[in-house]
């Protein structure tokens, strides 16, 4: 039961975040704004590929649970980084 | 076994005796163990048994893992530092969306991953939860302005 509500709220979460990269990146088109731009990309990163990488990756590929956390961990710095280095500019 | 093993003179002479000590004595070895001074215990070996793939990936995992929770508190710093000399009421839900969608589930893996009260299926639950709230809050946010 507790497993079925998890694996509703991962899939909503990864169609919300793709949503918000969307509309993200809509926004830097539309404006050239460069932080909507790490948005968008930093909102990939943490909310729609770890959703790949333990959906979909894990399964087809056989990825140890080392190595699907050392992917999700690598894409939520890149996201991270992405979104931090706006605040310098 | 040559010698008495309970009169140990050095580190090094322990450890020696431990490493050629025979299986027969092999109780005797672990009580003599015991009261070794922290000096001798430097030249045993240390061992730390890894689960769930191959150490040099779990040791890499769990770098990028605090690495992550460092980057994702002082992001959310930064926005709540941009609210803080702003007033901007985005920036704040800004922050507050950043807070649930990224430290937040870092705090509760780091967390509830150590405690073996809660099981793993409310701690997938609650992640999960406080990252599609956080993504709401951000969506609202986007979409308003």
């Amino acid at each position: 039961m507790l497993e079925s509500i998890t694996a509703l709220a991962s899939a909503l979460t990864a169609v919300v975040g793709l949503f918000v990269a969307h509309l993200a990146y809509r926004g830097y088109r539309r404006n050239d704004s460069q932080t909507m731009r790490a948005l968008a990309v930093g909102i990939v990163c943490i909310a729609v590929i770890p959703y790949l990488i333990l959906y979909l990756f894990d399964p087809v590929l056989g990825l140890t649970d080392a190595q699907s956390l050392l992917a999700i961990t690598l894409f939520h710095t890149a996201g991270l980084l992405a979104i931090y280095r706006t605040f310098d500019r | 076994m040559s010698g008495p093993i309970n009169t140990p003179t050095s580190g090094l002479e322990a450890a020696r005796r431990v490493a050629t000590v025979d299986n027969s004595i092999g109780s005797g070895v672990a009580t003599w163990i015991g009261p070794l001074e922290p000096s001798m215990l430097v030249s045993l070996p240390l061992q730390v048994d890894v689960e769930g793939g191959s150490t040099p990936v779990v040791l890499a995992a769990v770098v990028t893992f605090f690495v992550a929770t460092v980057l994702a508190v002082l992001v959310t710093y930064r926005f709540v530092e941009g609210y803080r000399r702003t007033r901007a009421r985005p920036i704040l839900l800004l922050a507050v969306g950043m807070f649930l969608l990224a430290p937040a589930p870092m705090f509760v893996r780091l967390l509830a991953g150590n405690l073996e009260a809660v099981p793993l299926a409310a701690q997938l639950l609650l992640t999960t939860l406080s990252e599609l709230c956080g993504l709401l809050v951000i969506l609202y946010v986007v979409y308003t302005t």
